[in-house]
């Protein structure tokens, strides 16, 4: 017996002493900066995870945080010219809901309260099927002490596995998706596929697999006051503590508009818009949308005979190019504009922008036949019933 | 604190093993038990610290009651009122913290008020401890049992591998061992067979309960939302959760095995292969032992057993487990699953009563018919699991709709969910469980050691299985990260 005990407890100390001084020596998540070794370990590729971005603000002081979904975190740049405080920092987490946002918010204020908050809000923020992700828990973010984040990224298994990609790809000599600011670099996520398949298939199974089949963004989407509630409190903290917030409904392709037209969700896009419009009108918070059915947004796509076209203002539906995304930072803080693209919101026009808007869905339709039909055809594969009138019987009352 | 959590693993236990150890060699013994009290609040405190008063207050006034008791036992009026008064205020706590909300929820829907608690938190182990504690004071009452001595009754009380979700204990299955001299030693034989049962039940959590998880949560969570699963959905998701809370008990009862043992305590067992029932009479006898062993001493014996006719061992029986699932949870969906398994247990009876009749024997049956009621035996209990695990009633219906009428929806859960399904079904159904493959040395008190006829070489203390037991402790060390969180803690 006392052999066993002997053989078990030196084979497990070994086993996890030699896994943690992997994970401390190759570092994915920049938690322990022991060493970098070009080749080995010197590019990081989590830093867009929870883990690494709690690290990040809890270790940095930035003086501009830009939050908001994989949208934000694809399209806006950390390096724009337009930035006055800085440093600045994205912020930004794939398929954030507003609790999450609220919830990091708290966190990065308490570490080093930002002056600005460039704030990206999407629908999907206030899914009701939205709930945290994962890992979240393991990171800073939830509450967890240094501490305890640091024996789980020594002793765990997706820390190994994602030392083991780490390693791999510094070997192939394959450069990180993520910027040091945390921005996520859409010319390397999106290169693959583009590539292989052309642009415009990465935009039908984007939209498909993404919002058309997933069981819990649009197919299913429940409209959650609560959410609301998450973002009230986000506009009233930085109210009080005087951080100069900006909330940007950010840029989606038209197609995804119609999208949410023919799955039923334009009832709760204008109610979201409605309802941001009536809590930030207290603190004079500016709030800018845009989403629209012209211009920029209105990018036709590529033909399918023809894949190695790209498109100058898209890499999906969903995502926009940070070249769009330096449009907005523009428009939103400085006065020059190169053209009308966005609107300030404001409770008094807010009634008959939205009529402008949906008025403008028929212009679109008519000068994008080919590719609505193309969405509709997908839309009813996946058992949507299309309804090319959506708006006729639209009033304010419906809402 | 969990026994799947860095903390416990890697701090707590092994400085709570050498504290005990290095006290108990020079020959303090209080000292080591006062030690034990002080660590095992300390576990119960890191969940909450504010819930520690809670516990305190009860084992004050359980003890104070259960002197009473003893002092009385020649004055039965007294002590039946002493005994009334410890159990209902018992009782009153444990339902003002576990079933308030409940029924101050289910009196505004049926009379539209507007009553309003608050949210008041269930504090953890709430009701082991209070089980427990109740045991105690019937057996007080009886004259089984007297503690004089606070500390030992402390540690009866918060013996940390089984103050959270149990197994249930006895003052006279544990107060006995710790008076033993011998525990305050190290062994290494304690400590080899402690650390593989622990090794074993950690896997059992972390790698398979939290594994199949993932299969199970998803179809719940659908059905939750309104959103009805495919007919292969619904099947693996309740197949997976059946697993899932199988493994996650299973695998919680061997650690709380194990680490008693480590210290040379064995606890009773909790858990025996309760999917290999061949009918719900033996399911009771496999799954929770020592929740079944109370409610039938306390709850089901009291009300008058089948002492008093057929229908009254049924209206009791059916009583007992509708309280038994009202334990487990303050929610309508408990409440069903234990009718349901009153119900099971009725028809069991009544078939048992029909071959007795015949005067068939029980004890007798063919290989096919052992299997086709072991069949049947698991479906009942998988169905049963749905409305255990569903959100509310409507999302059960909807699951059990979709197990029971084909539709050609698609699947949407990956399709490797159904090979992994497989596989810990045959585990499930074909291996030796943890004390069957340990059965020589004794892992619970009440298991046999006689020789069976089991699948696996037995456990044998060579470096070949200490090799096998230090590799499934690392791998289920590493996936500690997974978010998980033991099912039967918010019983």
């Amino acid at each position: 017996m006392h052999r066993f005990v002997q053989t078990f407890l030196t084979l497990l100390i070994t086993l996890i002493g030699v896994t943690a001084a992997i994970n401390a020596f190759i570092d994915p998540y920049e938690q322990f900066h022991f060493t970098s070794v070009d080749g080995i370990n010197s590019e990081k590729y989590n830093g867009g995870s929870r883990i690494s971005k709690s690290i990040k603000v809890t270790t940095h002081q930035f003086s501009t945080l830009i939050m908001g979904t994989s949208r934000a975190e694809i399209g806006f740049s950390t390096s724009h010219l337009a930035w006055q405080e800085r440093p600045v920092y994205n912020l930004s987490l794939n398929a954030a809901s507003m609790d999450e946002v609220y919830k990091v918010f708290q966190y990065a204020r308490a570490q080093h309260s930002p002056k600005v908050l460039f704030l990206s809000v999407d629908l999907l923020m206030f899914n009701r099927h939205n709930k945290l992700p994962i890992d979240f828990e393991r990171s800073l973010f939830s509450g967890i002490s240094p501490f305890h984040s640091a024996i789980q990224s020594l002793l765990g298994f997706d820390t190994l596995n994602q030392s083991r990609k780490t390693f791999r790809r510094n070997i192939k000599g394959i450069k990180s998706y993520y910027t040091p600011s945390g921005q996520r670099i859409g010319q390397y996520v999106f290169k693959k596929p583009i590539t292989k398949y052309g642009q415009r298939a990465l935009f039908w199974n984007a939209l498909t697999s993404q919002y058309i089949q997933n069981t819990f963004t649009y197919k299913n989407f429940v409209f959650d006051p609560k959410k609301m509630l998450a973002l009230k409190n986000i506009i009233h903290i930085c109210y009080k503590e005087h951080i100069k917030l900006y909330i940007i409904i950010p840029p989606i392709h038209a197609l995804q508009l119609e999208t949410m037209v023919q799955m039923n969700l334009w009832h709760d896009f204008e109610r979201m818009l409605r309802d941001i419009l009536s809590i930030a009108q207290h603190t004079n918070t500016p709030v800018y949308d845009f989403t629209s059915w012209e211009g920029i947004n209105a990018e036709s796509l590529p033909h399918p005979q023809d894949i190695h076209k790209h498109m100058t203002w898209y890499w999906e539906a969903s995502h926009f190019k940070e070249t769009l995304g330096n449009k907005v930072i523009k428009a939103v803080l400085t006065d020059k504009k190169e053209e009308a693209f966005g609107l300030l919101l404001n409770t008094q026009h807010i009634d008959a922008y939205l009529k402008q808007k949906r008025s403008s869905r028929a212009l679109y339709l008519k000068r994008h036949q080919y590719d609505i039909q193309s969405l509709w055809r997908l839309l009813q594969k996946h058992g949507v019933s299309i309804n090319p009138t959506p708006f006729e019987h639209y009033s304010q009352n419906t809402l | 604190m969990l026994f799947n959590s860095y903390e416990f693993i890697f701090f707590f236990l092994p400085t709570v093993l050498f504290v005990f150890f290095a006290i108990g060699k020079r020959g303090h013994f209080s000292t080591a038990m006062a030690w034990l009290v002080v660590a095992s609040l300390f576990f119960y405190a890191w969940w909450n610290p504010a819930y520690l008063g809670l516990i305190l207050t009860s084992i004050l006034f359980n003890y104070a009651i259960g002197k009473a008791l003893s002092q009385h036992v020649q004055q039965p009026h007294i002590m039946r009122i002493i005994l009334c008064l410890g159990i209902s205020i018992n009782l009153g706590i444990l339902g003002y913290y576990k079933y308030a909300n409940f029924f101050i929820d289910t009196t505004n829907q049926i009379f539209h008020t507007h009553m309003d608690v608050g949210s008041v938190l269930l504090p953890l182990a709430i009701s082991f401890f209070t089980f427990q504690q109740i045991a105690y004071l019937i057996d007080a009452s009886r004259g089984e049992v007297k503690e004089y001595n606070f500390l030992h009754y402390c540690l009866f009380v918060t013996f940390f591998p089984q103050l959270i979700a149990g197994p249930i204990v006895h003052h006279k299955e544990m107060m006995p061992q710790f008076a033993k001299r011998s525990i305050y030693s190290m062994k290494y034989s304690n400590l080899a067979i402690g650390l593989s049962i622990f090794s074993i039940g950690l896997f059992k959590k972390v790698i398979l309960a939290d594994g199949i998880a993932t299969y199970a949560s998803p179809v719940f969570n659908s059905a939750a939302a309104g959103v009805a699963p495919s007919f292969a959905d619904a099947w693996v998701g309740a197949l997976a959760y059946t697993l899932q809370l199988y493994f996650d008990f299973s695998g919680y009862c061997d650690m709380a095995i194990g680490i008693s043992r480590m210290f040379g305590i064995r606890l009773p067992l909790n858990f025996h292969s309760p999917y290999k029932a061949n009918n719900i009479i033996d399911f009771w006898r496999r799954w929770h032992m020592t929740l079944s062993r109370f409610l039938r001493d306390y709850l089901y014996f009291p009300l008058g057993g089948n002492r008093k006719g057929t229908t009254r061992r049924y209206i009791n029986l059916m009583i007992t487990m509708v309280l038994g699932g009202l334990w487990h949870g303050a929610g309508w969906t408990f409440i069903l699953w234990g009718a349901l398994h009153g119900f099971f247990l009725m028809v069991n009876h009544a078939w048992h009563g029909v071959r007795r009749a015949f005067q068939h024997d029980l004890s007798k049956s063919s290989c096919t018919g052992r299997l086709i009621s072991r069949l049947i035996t698991f479906l009942a209990v998988v169905i049963a699991w749905v409305f255990f695990r569903a959100e509310d009633l409507a999302s059960a219906v909807l699951i059990i709709q979709s197990m029971f009428v084909f539709h050609s929806a698609a699947m949407t859960l990956p399709k490797d969910s159904i090979a992994y399904t497989g596989i810990l079904l045959a585990i499930v159904w074909f291996f030796p469980n943890t004390q069957e493959w340990l059965h020589r040395y004794r892992p619970a008190f009440n298991y046999p050691n006689h020789k069976q006829k089991v699948l696996l070489p037995t456990w044998r203390a060579s470096r070949a299985t200490a090799i096998l037991m230090a590799c499934a402790a690392f791998i289920s060390i590493l996936y500690l990260t997974r978010d998980s969180e033991f099912l039967y803690f918010n019983f």
